[in-house]
């Protein structure tokens, strides 16, 4: 798909410099975000112990913070609309900073609740989103491959989160974990004060975005002027004017978001169920825990090497191919993990499955930006993770309940392998569809300027034409006065 | 649930031989026995549980058979001293529940911290195990808080003052790599440039 869509942006990215120092941001934003509701989970046997309680309530403390991480798009992408990305993350830094210190001092699992679940959550999105945002912002050459690596913080800050928290919660129980952890989650500042703004002239108006004028925009995200061009009364009006909803129209958007629906149900179960999967075959809980290792590592490796991938000049004008690729990947790899035996087989099936995830969360971002553009990236990254919110926290309680029905997990993997499949599949369709269609407007517009252009050439020929005309006509004057003055 | 016969046998076997501590006894039964059919009591903790002072505290035992009855005792060097909770019903409290057991202490203070064992009273022995508390005060851990505090402080200044001495600099330079502002004033006048030309040109064959 030629990337017009994204060099609306009305000025050139760098693509280097300081955008590697953005990407290092980035790198840090996203691996808290993903990694910190996950590496919690260490705490909660004894946390349950402490206030008595049963072990789903306090897995809800996990659920509520990745939750609201997902609920908090929205608020996140108008922020980021609005003040740009830097604010943002040093915001969502303290947030969950002083969340997770007001955490430390929890008397009930409703004060862990609000503090972890809701204001960390809150916190966390404020980190998600402006990150992913500033990427496009700084790159479009060289996208995918910054994407990669900035996405490959998750496994990286997984790797590093669990064996930190484990020591921590040995030194110093959970309450003096919490209290550490809110100043360690504070270097999300760190990464937001890395996130310098581009500062650039606009030019006057030759994009859509009429309202920009000469004046120095500290960010080119004026999504309020391009909003002008689309008024409709009322409150639509005032909502357009924070988030671009009017990208529910947009065709590939709207395949993107069916397509990550039916993905994302499928996509965390098998995950969350790799150990307690080993266990169950009856292999011990320190090489069920290596598997989860392995998976993570080839997941980290996995994560930059797409990005150089889908960085050639074979893959990125295909890129939605190369995503919908991966997704049944990931389909099929969950639908032959129950046929490998032992515990090779399930290292194996380790290796494959994070080299598929790392597949398709590094291109997850990098296809809706090369859907949308880096414009309207913002507000289409917010309304996709809200609806991405409802199959990310059901899928792992329903394969659960899949589990416990069949008392064997090889069903659930045939489940989330299916769900994913589907996706796959209908990505490939409709992303096919979706190409010709773009290729034939593509075509209609090249027609269309090249109409324009051969009535400029005609009206550039008439103006030749007319300029010979007074040529002639000066020239005859000239000879004729020349002439006169000869003539004696 | 009825005790296994097996275990009982076992038992009366190893029981001759003088062992040093009950632990000992407890692991030559798994010996002997092979499986965990032995009432061994699970989820040992090899790491102490840390508390706060003015905090309460849970310790639990779990076992997989009922004992007759669970009672607890604090270890002082080489005694045990039994927890009274009727003596002490403001500090401690013990929930029995089949085959666990829960010691909460409250209001802890320095002097709570050490070994705790809970024992579970069989017909042939009790069968023991122990978890270590250690009680910190909230100090401990506001120590290196404090310090990533610090750290993040002085990292985030440190950075945004690189950008504003970095400011001036691209604002007198004509060509930054990274400085889109720059570039685009010189595509511009780039642009400008020839348009300008171009008026002259046709001006220039108008003048011919």
């Amino acid at each position: 798909m030629p990337p017009s869509a994204s060099t609306n942006l009305g000025y050139t990215p760098p693509d280097g410099g300081w955008g590697w120092a953005v990407v290092f941001g980035s790198f840090i934003s996203i691996g808290f975000s993903y990694a910190f509701p996950k590496s919690l989970t260490i705490y909660f046997k004894e946390i349950q112990e402490y206030f008595s309680i049963s072990y789903s309530e306090i897995a809800w403390v996990s659920s509520i913070m990745l939750a609201t991480m997902y609920a908090g798009g929205p608020v996140s992408s108008v922020l980021v609309n609005r003040y740009g990305s830097r604010p943002v993350v040093i915001a969502g830094g303290l947030m969950v900073g002083v969340a997770m210190v007001m955490a430390s001092f929890g008397t009930t699992i409703l004060h862990l609740y609000l503090c972890v679940g809701v204001i960390g959550g809150f916190g966390l999105a404020f980190n998600l989103q402006p990150s992913l945002t500033i990427i496009g912002k700084y790159f479009l050459v060289k996208r995918p491959i910054a994407n990669g690596l900035a996405m490959a913080g998750s496994p990286v800050f997984l790797s590093t989160l669990a064996p930190l928290n484990q020591f921590l919660f040995d030194h110093f129980g959970w309450r003096g974990s919490f209290l550490i952890l809110g100043g360690v989650v504070l270097n999300c500042c760190v990464a937001g004060s890395l996130m310098r703004p581009i500062k650039i002239k606009t030019k006057p108006p030759v994009s859509k975005t009429t309202d920009e004028n000469d004046t120095a925009k500290p960010d080119v995200t004026s999504q309020t002027a391009g909003q002008d061009k689309s008024k409709q009364s009322g409150c639509a009006a005032k909502v357009s004017q924070f988030i671009d909803i009017s990208l529910f129209k947009h065709r590939g958007y709207l395949i993107y978001l069916v397509g990550n629906v039916l993905l994302f149900f499928g996509f965390f179960a098998p995950v969350v169920f790799l150990a307690p999967y080993a266990k169950h075959q009856g292999i011990d809980e320190y090489s069920a825990a290596f598997l989860l290792s392995i998976f993570a590592l080839v997941d980290m490796f996995a994560r930059p090497g797409t990005g150089l991938v889908a960085n050639t000049k074979w893959i990125r004008p295909k890129i939605q191919y190369f995503f919908s690729f991966s997704v049944t990947y990931n389909g099929l790899c969950h639908l032959i993990c129950p046929l490998l035996p032992g515990y090779s087989g399930l290292v194996v099936y380790a290796v494959i499955f994070g080299l598929a995830f790392g597949m398709v969360c590094a291109l997850l971002f990098e296809v809706l930006m090369d859907l949308v553009g880096a414009q309207r990236f913002s507000s289409a990254v917010g309304l996709a993770t809200i609806i991405e919110c409802g199959p990310v926290l059901l899928g792992p309680p329903i394969s659960g309940l899949l589990v416990d029905i069949f008392m064997d997990y090889k069903y659930m993997y045939y489940a989330c392998g299916m769900m994913m499949l589907a996706g796959g599949v209908f990505l490939f369709i409709m992303n096919f569809y979706n190409y010709r269609l773009l290729e034939k407007e593509e075509k209609e517009k090249q027609v269309e300027d090249r109409l324009e252009i051969g009535s400029a050439k005609e009206l550039a020929a008439n103006e030749e034409d007319k300029d010979n005309e007074e040529k002639i006509r000066l020239n005859t004057e000239e000879e004729v006065g020349k002439s006169i003055c000869e003539e004696p | 649930m009825p005790r296994p016969r097996r275990a009982q046998h076992c038992c009366r076997e190893t029981a001759l031989f003088s062992m040093a501590n009950v632990r000992h006894l407890i692991l030559l039964l798994l010996y002997c026995d092979g499986m965990n059919t032995v009432p061994v009591i699970k989820d040992k903790r090899d790491k102490p549980v840390v508390s706060y002072t003015r905090d309460s505290v849970v310790l639990e035992c779990k076992l997989k058979y009922t004992p007759n009855t669970w009672n607890w005792y604090k270890a002082n060097n080489t005694e045990k001293e039994l927890i009274n909770v009727t003596a002490n019903p403001l500090n401690y409290k013990i929930f029995n529940n089949g085959n666990r057991t829960k010691l909460t202490i409250l209001n802890l203070s320095e002097e709570h911290s050490g070994k705790y064992i809970c024992s579970a009273v069989f017909d042939i022995k009790p069968s023991e195990s122990y978890i270590e508390l250690k009680v910190l005060s909230y100090t401990e851990p506001l120590k290196p808080f404090i310090a990533i505090v610090v750290e993040v402080i002085v990292l985030v200044t440190l950075i945004l003052l690189w950008e504003k001495c970095s400011k001036p600099q691209h604002d007198s330079s004509s060509a930054g790599e990274n400085d889109v502002c720059s570039e685009q004033t010189t595509k511009l006048t780039r642009d400008e440039s020839n348009g300008v030309e171009n008026n002259t040109a046709r001006r220039r064959k108008l003048d011919d």
